[in-house]
């Protein structure tokens, strides 16, 4: 996002208008009577209007338009929400996203948008008359002098109630035709109308120069109005509202707030300075009033100087301009606090840190070889300063999986309906921080798991029924801290998982031979084996030939785990477990032969000298650790393929690793220090090498590999 | 004097205005009540809007009690264009 690159700009904050516009219309679903809702789905397609009107995507401005005013009608109390409206309010936010892919619209997807269009139009007779908003082209002089307002025509729909924003200016304009005005064809109504449509207005008219019935001219005007406008129009194009019927009329239109004249006090001009800047009194005859030491209007009125009405347009024109300046002081306030940010800069930042991290090792290294304790104390303190720095870095780079969670929503609404189930979203923990990188790379899985148990796992209402549990479903998605982890737990209250069904099906695909003794846990990680499926006919819903080893292979990608555990009948439950971050690691460094190595210091339990160590009796690859035996092997046997002797052990070092709630030893030659470092992918060669994940430059230049503690504990408790 | 009421079923319109300030005061002059019913006009224009605001002027001045009836299309044009919709009778 740059400023010198509008449309990517109002691409980025169109999808947020959008991401935002999906969850207020699928919350209108469950409360219809919440106004608050209305309004910011109404703010959300006005601000995607005006923006992308304002960039040249015209067929997007005139789509969101109309879909907009369906909302300005229910806003405006003038039609009532409906299920109808919320589908087909989705259905234009997928549209409208689908024209901002590509702009160039191919023909099934313009066809998408006008069965939409003709749908809003059948609910809401009231939109027939809408078509593309228009700029300033709809002539005052060329219309019918009469406008037929129904129901909801034309009132309302274009009310502008945008956010203070920077640009904005408050206009007022006032505008007192002269008699003849209706007599040359022009109507009044449709100045309103265009005024209305380049901003948010205050219209105030006045009767002041009407006469009673027997004098009255019946074809001659003598209405007159005051008009306060908030554009981000300049003054020529408010101007040129009135271009036809600048002989008809007296207008005059000063600037009275923001632009040019911003004012950081809140407090507007008091009445008196108003009326006199309006032209209506002398700044002797408010003197001469303020004497009088009574309310200034009432002493204005009483002299005959100004009539009641001018004196309410003036004290409404001030608390206008005084709400507006609270509101931009707000904005202003809130604006101050927070700052957009291109992700791409907080990843070069991230990158960055975890560079200096790297750097810091080496001048850490050359400060212990040289002795020098000055040397040594500068880079203890550059230290403890580059770890203030990475933990800014990763904060800012942490966002709420409510980001991500937000999307179910849509999901599961539409899933549930496709499938005919009954499904209750509940989500918990939104506000858990994550990484951004981890977030997304974590989108796919988590929709493949959400997909399978509203598949597989949550039952048809009438089964749901049949078995005693209410119609609907629940599906709960809980995110909670764990260390320097998060925990993600998926689970549903539907069919659970069949064990037996499992098992055949792995003994069918050739996964065990069927003599094999689990443990439930090891029946249900069979799911995430490799080329496993439980269903042989594949729906549309979760089988796009991506399985559940899919999902464990990303999740472990992430340097994560995942847990599946259930009870058949009663439902299952996914347990996702994710570090914080993958841009940077602590780890323990070790030394295995003549190669070093990193384990994740998040899964040592400890470490200790092996010479000191129980060994089962009878068992030689098991060790007494706390009370239990824990499996062990060594990892040069492991990484150069050895039989696994374990003569020299004696004095190697043991480090307890555990993983996802599975304890193994690992054998080492050496054990360093705790090392903190970036971690560097493998690259595609070696993604698939077993037991190392990524790779790390150590201070002295040399490569150690980072252990893979899931996948090697997994082995040493097959082992 | 006497109570009244009237039917508007014309267009309140500027072609129609003439016709309708006519029947109005016509009407004021003749009642000291006058209820008049707007619901069978289809159109309204803001030349329509003075003839009514006016007639409730005219209706002051005589001390004559005048009230629209059925009258949305007026209330709403009104509220579009800020005016007080006087004479709508309470609903």
């Amino acid at each position: 996002m740059s400023a010198s690159d509008p449309p990517a700009t109002f691409r980025e904050e169109a999808g947020e208008l959008l991401d935002r516009l999906e969850a207020v219309l699928i919350r209108l679903e469950a409360t219809p009577d919440a106004p608050e809702l209305i309004d910011e789905a109404f703010r959300s397609l006005h601000t995607i209007k005006g923006s992308g009107s304002m960039l040249g995507f015209d067929e997007l401005a005139s789509f969101t338009h109309i879909v907009e005013a369906a909302f300005a009608l229910v806003r405006d109390g003038h039609a009532k929400i409906s299920g109808s409206l919320i589908e087909l309010g989705l259905q234009a936010r997928d549209h409208i996203a689908a024209i901002m892919a590509s702009p160039e619209l191919d023909d099934q997807t313009r066809g998408d948008g006008e069965r939409i269009l003709e749908q809003l139009r059948a609910a809401y007779p009231a939109l027939a008359s809408e078509s593309r908003p228009q700029a300033s082209s709809v002539s005052a002089t060329a219309g019918p002098a009469s406008v037929a307002i129904g129901s909801a025509d034309a009132v309302g729909s274009d009310v502008a109630t945008t956010g203070a924003s920077g640009g904005e200016t408050t206009f007022r304009i006032q505008f007192a035709p002269k008699a003849q005005l209706f007599r040359i064809g022009a109507n009044p109504i449709l100045l309103l109308k265009e005024l209305r449509e380049l901003g948010e207005t205050v219209i105030i008219g006045f009767t002041d120069r009407l006469p009673a019935l027997d004098e009255l001219d019946p074809e001659a005007c003598y209405l007159r109005w005051d008009i306060l406008l908030t554009t981000e129009a300049e003054e020529n194009a408010v101007r040129d509202v009135f271009i036809f019927v600048e002989d008809g009329a007296e207008i005059r239109i000063d600037e009275i707030d923001g632009g040019n004249l911003e004012d950081s006090d809140i407090d507007y001009k008091r009445i008196g300075e108003i009326l006199v800047s309006r032209g209506l009194v002398t700044p002797e005859e408010i003197q001469l009033a303020v004497n009088e030491k009574r309310y200034l209007g009432d002493v204005l009125v009483e002299k005959g100087l100004l009539t009641s009405d001018q004196v309410n347009a003036a004290l409404q024109e001030q608390q206008y301009v005084r709400g507006r300046r609270e509101t931009r002081q707000r904005a202003a306030a809130e604006s101050q606090q927070s700052i957009k940010v291109d992700t791409r800069k907080l990843d070069s930042l991230v990158n960055l840190v975890g560079e200096f991290v790297a750097e810091h090792a080496t001048l850490a290294q050359i400060a212990a070889e040289s002795g020098d304790g000055k040397l040594t104390s500068v880079s203890e303190r550059l230290e403890s300063l580059i770890r203030e720095v990475r933990d800014v870095a990763m904060d800012l780079h942490m966002v709420p999986v409510e980001m991500l969670f937000s999307t179910f929503r849509r999901l599961v609404r539409d899933l549930s309906r496709e499938l005919g189930k009954e499904v209750r979203l509940q989500l918990e923990g939104t506000d858990t921080e994550l990484d951004k990188n981890v977030i997304e790379r974590l989108r796919d899985p988590m929709l493949h798991i959400i997909r399978n148990s509203l598949d597989h796992g949550l039952e048809p209402p009438d089964e749901r029924v049949r078995a005693g549990k209410p119609r609907e479903g629940t599906l709960r998605v809980a995110a909670s801290y764990s260390g320097a982890h998060v925990l993600i737990r998926v689970s549903d209250d539907g069919g659970g998982i069949n064990r037996d069904a499992v098992w055949r099906k792995a003994v069918e695909r050739g996964l065990l031979t069927g003599d094999e003794e689990m443990e439930p846990q090891e029946i249900y990680d069979l799911i995430c084996a490799p080329g496993f499926s439980t269903t042989d006919t594949a729906t549309n819903v979760s089988g796009r030939g991506v399985g559940m080893d899919v999902v464990r292979s990303n999740i472990e990608g992430l340097g994560g785990s995942i847990h599946i555990d259930s009870e058949e009948g009663h439902g299952t439950i996914i347990n996702i477990r994710i570090p914080l971050t993958l841009a940077i690691v602590e780890g323990l460094l070790v030394r295995v032969s003549d190669q070093y190595y990193l384990v994740n210091l998040a899964n040592v339990l400890e470490c200790i000298d092996f010479s000191t160590v129980n060994r089962h009796s009878s068992d030689r690859q098991l060790v007494e650790y706390r009370g239990s035996l824990v499996p062990f092997f060594d990892l040069d046997s492991y990484f150069s393929a050895d039989d696994g002797s374990d003569g020299s052990a004696v004095d190697k070092q043991l480090i307890v690793v555990s993983s996802d709630g599975r304890t193994v030893g690992l054998l080492v030659d050496e054990v360093y220090d705790t090392f903190q470092s970036v971690i560097k992918s493998l690259g595609k060669m070696y993604e698939n090498v077993p037991g190392v994940s990524g790779a790390v430059i150590l201070g002295d230049r040399r490569l150690a590999l980072m252990l893979d503690v899931d996948r090697l504990t997994r082995n040493g408790v097959r082992h | 004097m006497s109570s009244d009421s009237m039917q508007i079923s014309e267009p309140l319109t500027i072609d129609h205005a003439s016709a309708l300030a006519d029947s109005l005061l016509e009407a004021i002059e003749r009642n000291d009540s006058l209820d008049v019913d707007l619901g069978e006009s289809e159109a309204i224009d803001l030349a329509g809007v003075q003839v009514l605001l006016s007639a409730t002027i005219a209706a002051e001045q005589r001390g004559v009690s005048l009230r629209y009836l059925r009258a949305d299309l007026y209330r709403n044009i009104c509220e579009y264009s800020g005016l007080q919709p006087f004479g709508v009778a309470e609903r």
